[in-house]
């Protein structure tokens, strides 16, 4: 199967889903991302990416036990499939070609 | 914005009960513990800003995920809504207007503001209840639909205020009904 082409915006939901690993549901993931865009992400965002992420196939999604911190609402949680983790590979992969040859320093790791 | 509030205009925007617990869920949690690190106040505007900065990106999501289908059906309801109420109420304008003279009618603008707005109520509500898709989107739909319509052809008989109070109020009017539809769909845990 191809890769699958992920957004800016996409991938940084998909590597947070990645570093939070078995932590990885909406709050966590809306507060890693905006952590790491150094901006207040909306809820509403995140969670519709997870969900277009989702119909991709490179996470999956499962809903936790009902917790009293939360109403009596359940978590989602998610988690990469390797779909999702070849799609981060493919990216990295892209920007690196993307700065082969530049002038300026590649200072990714 | 109360989180019951937030549920209703989530069920508005045919949001599935599962994500619906989900966002709901995680801004309870996000908010208390902001307001035991920063203040009640805080939390709270921090909420508010999260939940208004959400709806347009879940109202996208609704029309992107029912594609073509889902615009057919929001704006079909949101046309059949507005052509029932300017039945209704050209049929009791023209019999208001036959027992009162246009000097008096201009009089009591204000009257036939609300009887106009409560007609957007009306309308926003049967556009919801037609528009199954996204209840919400449905009657702002079709309070849009009217506002267009009244730009075009206003009453002559009114002051200069009436139809720019018109256009102002009537998309908030039928977003009233719409909400008042979509209560009606909130299951209750």
């Amino acid at each position: 199967m191809p890769p699958r082409s992920v957004g800016e915006f996409e991938l940084a939901v998909l590597l947070c889903v990645s570093l939070l690993g078995d932590d990885a549901y909406g709050a966590a993931v809306r507060r890693a991302v905006s952590e790491r865009l150094k901006r207040d992400c909306s809820v509403g965002a995140v969670y519709t990416t997870l969900q277009r992420l989702e119909d991709k196939g490179l996470v999956e999604s499962w809903v936790s036990d009902p917790t009293p911190v939360r109403g009596g609402r359940a978590r989602r949680c998610f988690a990469m499939t390797a779909a999702g983790n070849r799609a981060i590979r493919d990216a990295q992969a892209t920007v690196r070609r993307l700065w082969s040859g530049h002038g300026l320093r590649w200072s990714g790791a | 914005m109360s989180l019951r509030l937030l549920d209703v205009v989530l069920t508005g925007l045919n949001v599935d009960r599962g994500l619906r617990d989900a966002i709901i869920g995680d801004l309870l949690e996000e908010r208390t513990a902001l307001a035991a690190a920063r203040g009640t106040r805080f939390a709270d505007r921090w909420m508010l800003s999260q939940i208004l900065r959400s709806l347009p990106a879940l109202a996208q999501a609704t029309l992107r995920a029912g594609g073509t289908r889902a615009m057919a059906s929001i704006f079909g309801a949101a046309l059949a809504a507005l052509l029932a109420v300017l039945i209704v109420a050209s049929a009791s304008a023209a019999v208001v207007f036959n027992t009162i003279s246009a000097q008096t009618m201009a009089r009591f603008a204000i009257v036939a503001l609300a009887v106009d707005l409560a007609y957007g109520v009306a309308g926003g509500y049967l556009a919801a209840r037609l528009g199954g898709v996204a209840p919400l989107a449905s009657a702002v739909a079709c309070g849009s639909l009217g506002v267009m319509l009244s730009l075009v052809a206003t009453g002559q008989a009114m002051p200069g205020w009436y139809p720019l109070a018109l256009q102002l109020l009537l998309v908030p009017a039928t977003a009233v009904g719409g909400w008042m539809r979509a209560r009606q769909l909130v299951v209750r845990p």
